[in-house]
């Protein structure tokens, strides 16, 4: 029973990790810091772990994807990020591969239906 | 914050960076506090403002923060595994030829110590013609006990060796261009379906070897292991191969190899048995009968075959007082009689060259059929 319930999990985590760069990349246009980003995405119905997002944050900027900037004026010290011009690149190529993907996925679905 | 959550706080936080590299530490200790500042905000602005509720509000987070411990892991972007996919194919076949390799040095350098100290173990015999056993012969085992001890430890030093290099080539990410995918194309099916041959291509892929040539990898083996039993015992304690007689209570050993000179023969046994175990682990590397396979067994019957003529014709290997000793015992029984006037040094040898020049043969036929029927060659 265990087994079933540990597959099922790991092939949801699995279809999640997939988009989670993308839905991060696409709400990075303009400046954010990391906990606004978590509650934006999930008032948008993207769930997400702080402990997920941050690392990750972490991970595309290192890979170029996106630049940081600590603000120090408001209460607290705050990191910002957003994406960098490659990063605008990498995010408008993979939208369009994701839209190739579920249209693809979408014809897949309605024969299966016939 | 209270000090109270401000403590907590600094706790999991120290938690979570103490597993990360140094010039992140600080960094991500800053993010983690901006973090929890907001979640903490986030928090007490959901529940009341009264101060027992807010008491609880810093664990509530932390908690669904979750274990330090895998926090700390998902920022740990280098990899979490010793030898990636990347270098695992690499690794493993780098440690089996490696480990091999030390295998056979441990055994054949513990054959040359055991041969060393063989040599002053000779104190343990008497001889006034044929040697008297005084002590057992309960010294070989400890000593094969200690060879396989010695290569069992050498090999996992080598694999721990070879495993840390490899750890770290992985995360150095060196580029490892031993064996690095080249273009595969359609040559790789072999034969030479395409002219060009670069790198990987279907063109070089080998045809299946005939289930018929196939070689046994266990019979490899089990001559490999014979071949060292043998060689051991004959190097080490040849007084093993001895005709034992008791009379009277006294327990006579005649051994049957010419012990006093043992050392003029020993450098033909060794290689022989360098010879026998070189062809024996190619068969077991190649794994089919063919060419190489072939020519590996006429190479090796060859030379056996030298070493064996000088093994046995430069001087007698036999004990030379054996066949007195025979006579003395056997001389009462008529039938022996002519069993004694033909057996002598010359005859024994002739008899066990024979023997051996017939098994080279039959190997060498058999190798040569496979070849012939069967034969197929990786290119």
């Amino acid at each position: 029973m265990g087994e079933e319930k540990d597959l099922r999990d790991s092939l949801l985590m699995e279809l999640r990790r997939g988009t989670l760069v993308l839905s991060v990349l696409s709400q990075m246009g303009t400046p954010k810091y990391g906990y606004a980003l978590v509650q934006s995405l999930e008032e948008k119905g993207v769930e997400i772990d702080p402990n997920t997002l941050y690392p990750l944050l972490r991970r595309l900027e290192k890979q170029g994807l996106l630049q940081s900037q600590w603000e120090t004026g408001g209460s607290k010290p705050r990191k910002y990020y957003q994406r960098t011009a490659y990063g605008d690149e990498i995010f408008v190529e993979l939208k369009g591969q994701w839209q190739q993907l579920a249209a693809g996925m979408e014809q897949l679905w309605k024969e299966e239906e016939l | 914050m209270s000090p109270r959550d401000k403590e907590l706080m600094e706790r999991y936080i120290y938690q979570v960076i103490r597993h990360l590299p140094k010039e992140q530490r600080e960094e991500v200790g800053l993010e983690l506090a901006e973090l929890i500042g907001d979640m903490l905000e986030e928090e007490e602005a959901k529940g009341g403002a009264t101060e027992e509720e807010s008491a609880g509000t810093m664990e509530k987070v932390l908690t669904k923060l979750g274990s330090p411990a895998e926090f700390a892991k998902k920022y740990q972007d280098t990899s979490r595994y010793l030898i990636g996919p990347e270098y695992y194919d690499t690794w493993r076949w780098f440690l089996k030829i490696v480990m091999s390799c030390t295998a056979a040095v441990v055994v054949f350098a513990s054959i040359v110590e055991g041969m060393q100290l063989a040599s002053w173990h000779k104190e343990n015999w008497s001889y006034d013609g044929i040697y008297t056993l005084e002590v057992g012969n309960a010294w070989l085992f400890p000593r094969l006990l200690g060879v396989i001890g010695s290569v069992i430890s050498a090999c996992l030093g080598i694999f721990a060796v070879v495993t840390l290099v490899f750890a770290v080539l992985e995360r150095r990410k060196v580029k490892l261009d031993i064996l690095e995918e080249k273009q595969w194309s359609i040559s790789d099916l072999g034969d030479n379906f395409t002219g060009k041959k670069k790198g990987w291509t279907p063109g070089n892929l080998a045809p299946i070897p005939h289930k018929k040539a196939m070689l046994k990898r266990s019979e490899c083996v089990a001559e490999i292991v014979f071949s060292i039993l043998l060689g051991s015992l004959l190097l080490l304690t040849p007084e093993i191969f001895a005709i034992r007689y008791s009379e009277n209570g006294v327990l006579t050993v005649v051994p049957m190899l010419n012990i006093e000179q043992w050392h003029l023969f020993t450098p033909w046994i060794l290689l022989g048995l360098l010879f026998a175990i070189i062809d024996s682990c190619l068969c077991l590397a190649i794994g089919h009968y063919g060419k190489t396979v072939l020519v590996s067994k006429v190479v090796n019957g060859l030379l056996s075959l030298l070493c064996m003529i000088a093994f046995f014709k430069m001087q007698s290997p036999w004990n030379p007082d054996m066949f007195s000793y025979l006579k003395k015992i056997l001389g009462d029984i008529p039938e022996a009689g002519g069993f004694l006037t033909n057996w002598n040094g010359e005859t024994l040898t002739n008899v066990v060259l024979a023997i051996a020049v017939a098994i080279s043969l039959v190997e060498i036929a058999v190798a040569a059929y496979k070849y012939l029927r069967y034969g197929v060659e990786r290119q």
